[in-house]
């Protein structure tokens, strides 16, 4: 085999090779975080808003386009990244969106940092979203330090280009 | 793609250290086996009806505890407007939680108007002894919107973000409002920001009152003889006043 043509076909060898690692880690880590039932991928089909959210909005991809970052792995690193315990997670579901967060705004340019960006958004239920500052207050009204959790769902969003863990969210 | 395969390496990394590749050692901080939300910092009492309140806050790593069961190991450090009923709540912050990206800090914050949903938000990656100001303000003046926003800062005032509006208003908040700034961790075992050779600084701490200037006001050590109970805070967990508008807090590991 010559040289030019190696070069190329090893290339592509090590590719695969690093694709099917690559996939395998991520379901190996998706089922060594002990998350939930991991339900199909969905992608979002028209402009919405999350329950509860009020800055961020979520429109569907365009209809040619291939996330670069696949559902499997978008969970995974959803786990590594959740703000809470991912593992304890009773069911996990990744959406693919293009997401713009209509409060990030840049200081210097004023323009929004989360514009657009295609992303899994992997919600995860069955957490405990925890009450920052719950013993501050010995309040009323069912309110107190021992409150537990605020709710038991987040929201993971994962740059589908990147990986990058964008943000998390919750409003439960 | 080498940014990715770094990252994934990364989780791999944890997974084994975490035990679930291979038996590991308790962190320094313990198992976890007391839950409960211990707080360590200063507040302004609801009787001056704060309309704001703000610090500049260290990141700080400390040890979390492992086995967190249903609650993630947490720590954190905020500033916080809060009812006195305990009902209505905005705080933003940073917080570091056992798990998320090998233990890295996030700033958040964190909302809720009596009886209505909580609002929650994680973004970014500071690193161990960045300061940044973190500013829960009213917004009543004259041509405002009447509503309590979340700014981030940089140390010192500039370059603020207007992180969120949380559309709540609080002048129909019940039991006073308390303007507080504090360190937490969810369970006994954890340790609370700071450590003795780095602790965790809260400087620059200011309130608004009415529709006030930021202004210095007497702050309160709040710690077990907190009018507003926080448990009985570890001994190993330290409090000490710099300066009238300056605290630090930290822990001694076990």
């Amino acid at each position: 085999m010559k040289r030019a043509e190696w070069g190329t076909k090893g290339r592509a060898l090590v590719a695969g090779i690093f694709v099917t690692a690559l996939a395998s880690m991520a379901v190996f880590v998706a089922s060594a975080r002990g998350a939930g039932q991991v339900a199909p991928s969905a992608v979002i089909t028209a402009e919405e808003t999350p329950t509860g959210s009020t800055s961020i909005v979520l429109d569907p991809v365009p209809t040619d386009y291939e996330a670069a970052i696949d559902s499997d792995l978008a969970v995974a690193l959803a786990l590594e990244a959740s703000p809470v315990d991912g593992s304890a997670a009773t069911s996990v579901k990744p959406t693919l969106a293009v997401v713009t967060n209509t409060q990030s705004h840049d200081v210097n340019t004023g323009e929004l940092t989360v514009d657009h960006v295609p992303a899994w958004v992997v919600t995860l239920d069955g957490v405990c979203v925890p009450v920052y500052g719950a013993g501050s207050i010995n309040g009323s009204d069912g309110y107190s330090s021992t409150e537990d959790c605020a709710g038991t769902q987040v929201n993971v969003i994962i740059d589908a280009t990147t990986g990058e863990f964008i943000e998390a969210f919750s409003d439960t | 793609m080498r940014n990715l395969l770094a990252r994934l390496a990364t989780v791999l990394g944890m997974l084994t250290l975490s035990g679930f590749l291979v038996p590991a050692s308790a962190s320094a901080a313990g198992n976890c086996s007391t839950w409960n939300y211990y707080q360590y910092g200063a507040y302004m009492g609801n009787s001056n009806n704060a309309s704001g309140s703000l610090a500049d806050i260290q990141v700080r790593r400390s040890d979390l505890c492992s086995n967190p069961g249903s609650h993630s190991s947490l720590g954190a450090s905020w500033s916080m407007l809060a009812a006195g009923n305990a009902a209505s709540y905005a705080q933003i912050g940073w917080t570091r939680t056992k798990g998320h990206n090998g233990g890295d800090a996030t700033f958040f914050y964190q909302y809720r108007g009596a009886g209505e949903n909580t609002h929650t938000d994680w973004w970014g990656n500071p690193s161990n002894g960045d300061e940044k100001r973190f500013k829960v303000t009213w917004l009543n003046g004259s041509g405002e919107d009447n509503d309590i926003h979340l700014f981030i800062c940089d140390a010192g005032g500039g370059n603020c973000v207007d992180k969120q509006d949380t559309g709540l208003s609080p002048g129909g908040w019940t039991g006073g409002i308390y303007a507080l700034s504090k360190g937490e961790v969810n369970n006994r075992q954890t340790d609370m920001p700071g450590t003795d050779g780095a602790r965790d600084n809260f400087n620059n701490l200011l309130q608004r009152i009415g529709t006030g200037p930021w202004e210095a006001h007497t702050l309160y050590e709040c710690d077990v003889d907190c009018p507003i109970d926080t448990d009985d805070n570890p001994p190993r967990f330290h409090f000490e006043w710099v300066s009238s508008d300056h605290f630090r807090i930290w822990t001694d590991p076990l």
